[in-house]
């Protein structure tokens, strides 16, 4: 018997298996039984709500007219320190002010490409028919999904104003 | 103090308990004196400090913690239940995932209620802030400050060289801080039988203390990846890793941890 065991030591795949069964204990066992009467009925509703329907049917609701994007302010959200915000507006007042939103842009552009969202030409032609700082944006029937100040975005704003307007993210501790 | 040196680590088979409840069959050993874990590999799972808390810091914050008052909806792993879609009145299902509304519902009549006093990091929600529970309940930290400066001393005692680490990353953002600390955050959790699961929003590589209160028997900690449990009671503090794969034996009676640690970004809220 013992030479068997020292011929054939615990094979450590097979430790693996038994060194965790699975708790069963009451508590164990009656989360585990809400957590499956739950999952029922979140199936249940499932096949039961509008999303079950024939594929047909949804395509048929959900096919949306393709929205057809203005020019317009873009909003992107960054999280910045107080510091960062305060050296931010103060750029943004100074002068070069220009030149640094068309460094952004650049840059942004860049990253359009790096990440492989467009690819070269597809820049070219935007670079091709800039939008006009000033010009008057159009109303829009939709807010932007991703628009951090959807207020602005629904009005009808002149870009240079926009920025006076934005409120600053908000200060949690404020 | 003792040193207990672990043998083997078992990391791959205990993974597969995420979620589940642990049992005494997971554990090899159980610790309950003042003992450094140590692992195969010289790093260090576990520190257990037994009866350092004086009862007049750790009885006051039990009074108080103890009211936290919210489920925890958004703790699915830790309650050993799923992530599922919420239903709506009218039935059907919302995008949101929560845990359960009748495992809820059971936590709910065992008890369990958890709360976050201090700060968060930012999420794609929400900037960096200070908790709700913190706002509308300051004196939940501002009459625990000596307890939230002793736990912060015992964790520079026994781990210097993790407490200088975390000191450093909250000094990046010490509006951030609480008490002068190394600590962002505290999370209370009022008696949770948690199931195997592990926290990713702490700081990696260093250390959460654990500071266990109430009238309880059993609850021992478990750390599945090195089958042991540690049993501890009101005064002992618990040093670990929370990345690391760890849940509770049943108890009975009312049990209460304050969680002391630092979120993981920090340093991205800025000073």
């Amino acid at each position: 018997m013992t030479k068997t065991l020292l011929r054939n030591p615990p094979d450590l795949k097979k430790r693996k298996f038994c060194a965790f069964p699975t708790g069963t204990d009451l508590q164990a066992q009656a989360i585990s039984d809400a957590t499956h009467q739950a999952q029922a009925a979140v199936g249940m509703a499932d096949r039961h709500s509008p999303k079950s329907q024939t594929e047909a049917d949804r395509t048929k609701k959900t096919v949306r007219k393709e929205r057809v994007r203005l020019h317009g302010i873009y909003r992107l959200p960054l999280f910045m320190s107080g510091e960062g915000k305060d050296a931010t507006d103060a750029l943004r007042k100074s002068e070069n002010w220009y030149y640094a939103e068309m460094e952004i842009m650049a840059l942004v552009k860049r990253l359009h490409i790096t990440y492989g969202i467009v690819n070269d030409s597809a820049i070219h032609d935007e670079i091709q028919s800039p939008p006009q700082v000033g010009e008057r944006l159009e109303n829009s029937p939709e807010v932007d999904e991703g628009d951090a100040y959807p207020e602005v975005a629904t009005g009808a704003v002149y870009i240079r104003d926009a920025f006076e307007d934005a409120p600053e993210h908000g200060d949690a501790l404020a | 103090m003792e040193t207990r040196w672990l043998k083997r680590d078992y990391r791959e088979a205990a993974a597969e308990l995420k979620g589940k409840y642990p049992a005494p069959a997971h554990i090899d050993q159980t610790i309950n004196q003042q003992t450094v874990v140590m692992a195969p590999d010289g790093s260090i799972p576990a520190v257990l400090l037994t009866q350092q808390i004086d009862p007049e810091l750790y009885k006051p914050a039990y009074e108080l913690w103890k009211t936290v008052d919210e489920l925890p909806t958004n703790r699915a792993t830790a309650v050993g239940s799923l992530s599922l879609p919420r239903q709506r009145k009218d039935g059907t299902l919302s995008e949101r995932r929560v845990v359960p509304e009748n495992v809820l519902k059971l936590l709910q009549k065992q008890g369990v209620r958890h709360g976050m006093l201090g700060y968060l990091d930012a999420t794609p929600d929400q900037p960096c802030h200070k908790t709700p529970l913190s706002i509308k309940r300051p004196e939940m930290l501002d009459q625990n400050d000596l307890l939230i400066k002793r736990v912060d001393e015992l964790y520079k005692q026994h781990m210097p060289s993790l407490h200088a680490i975390q000191r450093a990353e909250v000094e990046k953002g010490p509006r951030w801080q609480l008490a002068n600390t190394a600590f962002t955050t505290i999370y209370i959790i009022k008696n949770l039988r948690s199931a195997c699961h592990a926290d990713h929003g702490n700081l990696p590589g260093v250390m959460s203390v654990l500071m266990p209160m109430g009238k309880f028997t059993g609850g021992e900690l478990i750390l599945a990846r090195w089958r042991i449990a540690i049993a501890f009671k009101p005064g002992d503090l618990l040093l670990f890793d929370p990345q690391q794969l760890h849940g509770n034996l049943p108890f009975e009676g009312e049990r209460l941890s304050a969680i002391f640690y630092c979120v993981r970004r920090i340093a991205d809220c800025g000073r």
